[in-house]
């Protein structure tokens, strides 16, 4: 069997036995650190004033007052299923990858790190959307937030990060 | 001896340069095929995938019809939109496949390649999305949200490591053995 079909079987493997583990044990906690995360970088965004009103289950609810206007947006609820379950394939690459356990073990915490930032980007980015009145080109941002970036993230992620800790890069990985 | 010139591989050789060029072509690409795409190719593009997933599910005797771009079944209705196409997952593949060095012939194959893979993995999709409808419609929601997108992407990159062996690989192991060309 050769080296890269190896690498795939292990991946998928892995992403099996990660998925209920994170979205059973993990999902719940990590869902509660991004929420409460994006009002931390809230003045960086035109919202206004945001609180987070509650997590339940994959769904955040913020409150949003908007500057000036004294209009409250209750109640705008974010589902982040889809958004946050990127980093199940993203570790299943890195750890499938054939390279010393440390290097994965690195790759995997700040490919983590890496997914985390681009969820805080995508909520905020939905938030900004459903705030704006559904402006087109933030729709269009939002669109390619989640459909390109989000779903792509595993993959672009691995790529470089292979790159770096595989001796002989994505070639060595493929051409066994 | 005659040694044949080995095609100029054109990507990414490095892995931040490798990012660069996928990023730089997913947004080219999202561009010009979704954001500023005709109306109709867009609206075409769900329709036919629509069409096609209905007529197979109305195939195997489900009660079913097709409205447009919704597909309409005794419990719920799947509407189809362009994320459901798979488009965007070929965004994805063919930044791989540019930004991965290799010769624009074996890119343009890579392409045929991804076209068609992801067709067949996509439609493999909506097909378990519409049985998970019929039969089980409590998994729908788990299915749809977490199962495929913590799988689909992997079955992409399947799809890529297929083409660099088979297509960019199997190239460059002909290429390897010019001694084995015929002298003139």
């Amino acid at each position: 069997m050769s080296g890269s079909i190896k690498f795939i079987l292990l991946a998928l493997l892995l992403a099996i036995l990660i998925f209920p583990i994170w979205h059973f044990f993990i999902q719940p906690s990590y869902i509660k650190i991004v929420g409460r995360a994006v009002t931390v970088f809230n003045p960086l965004f035109p919202f206004g004033k945001m609180e987070l009103y509650s997590s339940e289950s994959a769904r955040i609810t913020y409150k949003i007052e908007r500057f000036g206007a004294n209009e409250i947006t209750a109640g705008v609820v974010v589902d982040l299923a889809s958004i946050v379950t990127n980093i199940v394939p993203l570790l299943a690459l890195v750890f499938a990858t054939a390279t010393l356990f440390k290097k994965r073990l690195i790759g995997g915490a700040i490919g983590t790190l890496v997914a985390f930032v681009s969820h805080i980007i995508a909520i905020s980015i939905i938030l900004l959307w459903q705030n704006s009145g559904n402006s087109r080109s933030l729709e269009g941002l939002k669109i390619f937030t989640d459909g390109i970036i989000l779903a792509g993230l595993p993959i672009l992620y691995w790529s470089v990060w292979a790159g770096f800790a595989v001796k002989g890069g994505l070639n060595s990985i493929f051409k066994k | 001896m005659q040694v044949q010139a080995r095609p100029k591989k054109i990507g990414g050789k490095k892995p931040l340069s490798f990012a660069i060029i996928f990023l730089v072509v997913a947004i080219v690409e999202y561009l010009i095929f979704y954001e500023f795409a005709p109306k109709f190719l867009v609206d075409g593009l769900i329709e036919a995938t629509a069409f096609i997933v209905f007529s197979i599910v109305k195939a195997t005797g489900a009660l079913v019809r097709l409205s447009g771009m919704t597909i309409e079944f005794s419990r719920m209705n799947l509407e189809i939109v362009y994320e459901c196409t798979g488009g965007f997952a070929m965004f994805i593949f063919s930044a791989c496949v540019i930004a991965f060095p290799s010769s624009v012939k074996q890119k343009i194959w890579g392409h045929v390649l991804g076209i068609f893979g992801i067709f067949f993995i996509n439609l493999g999709r909506l097909l378990v999305l519409s049985w998970s409808v019929i039969h089980k419609p409590s998994a729908f929601n788990f299915i749809h949200k977490y199962l495929w997108h913590a799988t689909f992407i992997l079955l992409v990159l399947i799809l890529w490591i297929l083409w660099v062996n088979v297509v960019s690989g199997g190239k460059e192991r002909k290429d390897s053995h010019p001694e084995k060309k015929k002298k003139k």
